[in-house]
């Protein structure tokens, strides 16, 4: 009996010791020495990267008929839809996206000023004018023509004309929605707004255009004369056009909203987990960029500091704020998918006695407008034209990463970058301006429900920045509660005390814990947020932040 | 004794075994409160770490499932075939008349002749019901700085089994016939457009006319139901020469489909079939479309009439397979087509047209006609009525087909036919 005791014992030893050690072995600290990191290590170079093809019907039908968020976590191997699996994989601990060749933390760090707004990608490259411009290729896009052409130093451009029935609508539309999300972050092209005579253009030896058949042919006078003749000119004669420059590197062509580059190494983020293309739901929403799809990016292989590696653009926002590029933007754009069974049924059902706001809410006829309106705009609800899996995946860290930048943008900034679109009607620049101010300003409602952030120490005290003004959140508003936190189990044990907002207080009386949690409350609002701070000095410095909806 | 001995083995085997768990608890027990012995990586360690992986494993980008097989099938030259507009294509569907069935042939058209100044285009095309049909279109619509136009119609048309039911308001259902119509025709329309929305022109044309026993379906032929005074033109036709000329306001904001705006058009033909004087007459045909918008052109009031006048030269008649009808899928939808027959017709319709979806816009439909002899009888009274509802799907904001059922005194008829009501 005595030896069968013994021999419990001794296994049930082994196996406590084992469960133990198992249960404590996981981790990695959770924040590591260098969190929280604002920049990727330098891209891995790579000797060559494949064309990517992606097929637009495919797309179309792939992602209205396939693509759904269960789909998405489930493929990625979670357990739960809503589990802590499914959130954003490329975020660094304070929930910021370190800079990369996908995005490069600009407005949202670092106001920039509107003179930087207003230049977006770059403005010192416009087509010159004092030299003719040669005409590469062109084609016919219904009534809109299309030219490739090269300035006199070289530089290619695409030069895309605006409706003949709705001038300044794509052009305007293109040049503005490129510099916000540039200075969002992404990767943009230069595009201009230019004014040229029809002798500015002249054709190359070997150009050529693309016919209605889909056939190439030698390119004429005649045939620019032609593409030429339904648009309006100016009372200089010009033409208007929007000039995009090409994008710097070897066009490797669009990437996808899901999965992985294969040939990519530095690629290791799953697109649909990527809080920049996620959180580029809310900057479309923002600005009506309706066709934000795989079609509309574009991957460059470029060489800088002796590296090759892949970069990624997202292009043509023709089809943003109130332009569907070759028309005005169908009011039912941004708030329904092509193919959405649901509401299609309620108008059946209802005889279309039921009218949705945005059948309802209207925008004026400004040169260049187009439908664009925030009496509708519920931002929440707002869709591309067919399922983006990144924005499906979208969840409320996501929504708040882009919401507090695109509520950086102030009024002026707006107006600045607005501007650059070059609407001849004043009254279309100021209902622009206008809208976005007030689509903003639903995005802020909508996604900052508790609007603090910039968490950081000075002066002993953890310090943050309320996002809105016109909602200031104050520290006296607040309830901060205070816990010593253990960086490996990952557990908070509260301190005993007051110490208000004095982080060196609460470091004191920890007992020499590495790491600090303040939980922050500021009722009303619900969510609450808790700081990490790392023992750095008396004080400490922020090392995390995590939010709870 | 053996037996105690091994015990006593045992014994001394698991309590040393216990001291070795527990030793091992002990070392183990402050490494896993955070004294790794390894130093822990770096977040950007830990980003090229992954990297490593991603390089060991890397792969030439994958298209996606199916993906690459629409790519191949878009490209293919058959496939381009179908779905082109420009060259040589296949044209489907678009014949002449009602009740061919199913039909496809060879198409070529370019748009790019003369520095885009003309325009051609050629089809043939079979139905399933054996009805035959060929057009060729030369057409120049862009003169003289776009304010003028000229077309020039070739049409060979050869329909199995037209119906008639007999003359006039009073003809019965149950009378229902076929007959085999083929035409040669040419026409010659040139116009000036006066304004964007104004224009008027000239027509004329000569057609050649043959009409025979039904080839396809499964009504008795028409003559063996009626005769020459039921059915003018039955057993003799002639070639007719036709000219006039016409006016047309069109303000609509798109022609394939109107949301605003209106069309109003009156076109009036004089017709002779020459030296035999058998079958001339005059013809005003009018037409009145408008439509009203509201929320934000997701509904649409549709309101559209008709009329087709003619009047037979003397002592000379309207020969049937020309006058005008109603029943069908434009106007009388709840009746079959060519219901009536008559030399004047005067129509209505009405669409409340809801848009459901960006794919699927939907119509509640009234409409009301009426044949009549005499140009006299010119009024709303005795129409004929019918109603229903529509499905029309679209694409790029155009109805591509519509399904439109209609209800009547004489049951109910589903239509499919491609593009807009009207």
């Amino acid at each position: 009996m005595a030896s069968q005791r013994l021999l419990f014992l001794t296994a049930g030893a082994a196996a406590l010791t084992t469960a133990w050690l198992v249960a404590a072995e996981p981790s990695l600290p959770r924040f590591l020495a260098d969190d929280p990191i604002w920049r990727e290590p330098p891209p891995r170079s790579i000797p060559s990267a494949k064309k990517q093809v992606v097929d637009a019907l495919y797309d179309f039908y792939e992602n209205s008929f396939y693509a759904t968020r269960r789909a998405y976590v489930e493929s990625a191997g979670s357990a739960s839809e809503d589990g802590v699996s499914a959130a954003a994989q490329n975020v660094n601990t304070v929930g910021g996206v370190p800079d990369s060749p996908w995005y490069v933390n600009r407005h949202g760090m670092h106001p920039m000023t509107n003179q930087e707004l207003a230049r977006g990608p770059g403005d010192s490259h416009p087509p010159t004018p004092d030299a003719p411009w040669k005409v590469i290729a062109a084609k016919q896009d219904g009534v809109s023509p299309g030219f490739l052409v090269e300035d006199g130093k070289g530089d290619r451009y695409l030069l895309k004309f605006d409706p003949p029935d709705y001038p300044e609508l794509a052009s305007a539309a293109d040049v503005i929605v490129s510099k916000i999300l540039y200075a969002a972050g992404y990767n943009t092209p230069e595009n201009y707004v230019v004014y040229f005579p029809e002798e500015q253009l002249q054709i190359d030896a070997g150009s050529t255009w693309k016919n209605s058949r889909g056939g190439r042919e030698k390119l004429t006078k005649a045939v620019i004369e032609r593409m030429l003749r339904h648009q309006p000119k100016d009372d200089q004669q010009r033409y208007r056009a929007l000039a995009s420059r090409f994008i710097p590197g070897e066009i490797l062509g669009p990437f996808l909203y899901e999965g992985l580059r294969g040939d990519d190494p530095n690629d290791v983020v799953r697109h649909q987990f990527r809080r920049d293309l996620r959180g580029l739901r809310v900057f479309a929403a923002w600005t009506n960029h309706t066709d934000a799809k795989s079609i509309n990016t574009l991957d460059s292989f470029v060489q800088e500091g002796g590296r090759s590696f892949i970069r990624h653009y997202l292009i043509d926002f023709g089809s943003s704020l109130g332009s569907d590029s070759l028309r005005p933007k169908d009011p039912r754009l941004g708030h329904e998918y092509f193919l959405e069974t649901k509401p299609a049924g309620m108008q059946i059902i209802t005889l279309g006695l039921y009218v949705p706001l945005w059948a309802r809410a209207d925008a004026p006829k400004y040169t260049g407008v187009g439908q664009f309106e925030a009496e509708s705009f519920v931002p929440q609800e707002w869709k591309p034209n067919y399922p983006n899996p990144a924005f499906l995946m979208m969840d409320q860290d996501d929504a708040f990463w882009a919401a507090k930048q695109v509520a950086r943008f102030d009024d002026d900034q707006i107006r600045a970058m607005v501007a650059t679109g070059q609407y001849t009607d004043p009254r279309a620049a100021d209902w622009v301006t206008k809208t976005l101010i007030e689509r903003r300003d639903k995005i802020a409602d909508a996604y900052l429900t508790l609007p603090i952030d910039a968490f950081r120490v000075e002066n002993g005290e953890l310090k943050f920045d309320s996002l809105l003004p016109a909602r200031p959140v104050r520290p006296e508003n607040c309830q901060i509660r205070w816990s010593t936190y253990d960086n490996v189990a990952r557990s908070s044990k509260a301190l005993t005390g007051s110490f208000g907002w004095s982080s060196a207080e609460a470091f004191a009386a920890s007992g020499g814990a590495g790491f600090l949690e303040a939980q922050i409350d500021c009722p009303p609002q619900t969510p609450s947020v808790s700081v990490f701070l790392r023992r750095r000095g008396d004080a400490g410095e922020v090392a995390g932040v995590e939010r709870r909806w | 004794m053996i037996g105690v001995f091994v015990l006593k083995e045992s014994l001394i085997i698991h309590w040393r075994g216990v001291w070795l768990w527990l030793s091992i608890l002990c070392f183990l027990m402050p490494l896993s409160r955070g004294q790794t012995p390894t130093p822990t990586p770096t977040r950007e360690e830990q980003i090229e770490a992954a990297r490593d992986a991603k390089e060991k494993a890397v792969a030439s980008s994958d298209t996606r499932r199916f993906e690459q097989k629409l790519l191949d099938l878009e490209n293919n030259r058959w496939v381009q075939l179908v779905n082109g507009a420009e060259g040589f294509h296949v044209r489907v569907g678009g014949m002449r008349g009602v009740g061919s069935g199913f039909s496809l042939g060879p198409a070529y058209q370019r748009s790019d002749l003369w520095g885009e100044r003309l325009t051609f285009s050629t089809s043939a095309r079979a139905s399933l019901h054996h009805w035959y049909q060929g057009d060729m279109q030369l057409a120049m619509p862009k003169l003289w700085q776009e304010r003028a136009s000229v077309e020039l119609n070739l049409q060979y048309s050869n329909l199995g089994g037209l119906g008639y039911y007999g003359q006039g308001p009073d003809s019965r259902k149950e009378d229902r016939t076929s007959y085999g119509f083929e035409e040669a025709r040419v026409d010659f329309r040139p116009a000036l457009h006066v304004t964007r929305r104004l224009s008027a022109g000239g027509v004329g044309g000569f057609r050649a006319i043959n009409v025979g026993a039904a080839r396809s379906g499964s009504y008795p032929s028409s003559e063996q139901l009626f005769n020459a005074t039921t059915a003018p033109g039955l057993f003799q036709q002639g070639d007719l020469w036709t000219a006039g000329g016409f006016a047309k306001y069109d303000n609509r904001d798109s022609a394939g489909h109107p949301t605003s705006g209106g069309q109003y058009r009156v076109q009036y033909t004089r017709s002779s079939d020459g030296d035999s004087r058998r079958y001339g007459f005059d013809q005003t045909d009018l037409l009145v479309q408008h439509f009203i918008p509201f929320f934000n052109h997701k509904r649409v009031i549709a309101l559209q009439g008709v009329s087709t006048l003619t009047s037979a030269h003397s002592d000379q008649v309207v020969p049937f397979y020309l006058q005008p009808t109603v029943g069908g899928p434009n106007y009388l939808r709840g009746f079959q087509a060519y219901r009536f027959t008559g030399n004047n017709i005067v129509a209505f319709n009405a669409e409340y047209r809801w848009e459901a979806a960006s794919f699927l816009e939907m119509a509640l439909f009234a409409d009301a006609g009426k044949v009549f002899q005499r140009q006299s009888q010119w009024n709303i009274h005795g129409m004929e009525r019918s109603y229903g509802f529509g499905f029309r799907f679209k694409m790029q904001n155009t109805p591509i087909f519509r399904i439109d059922t209609g209800f009547s005194r004489e049951g109910f008829q589903i239509w499919l036919r491609s593009g807009s009501s009207f």
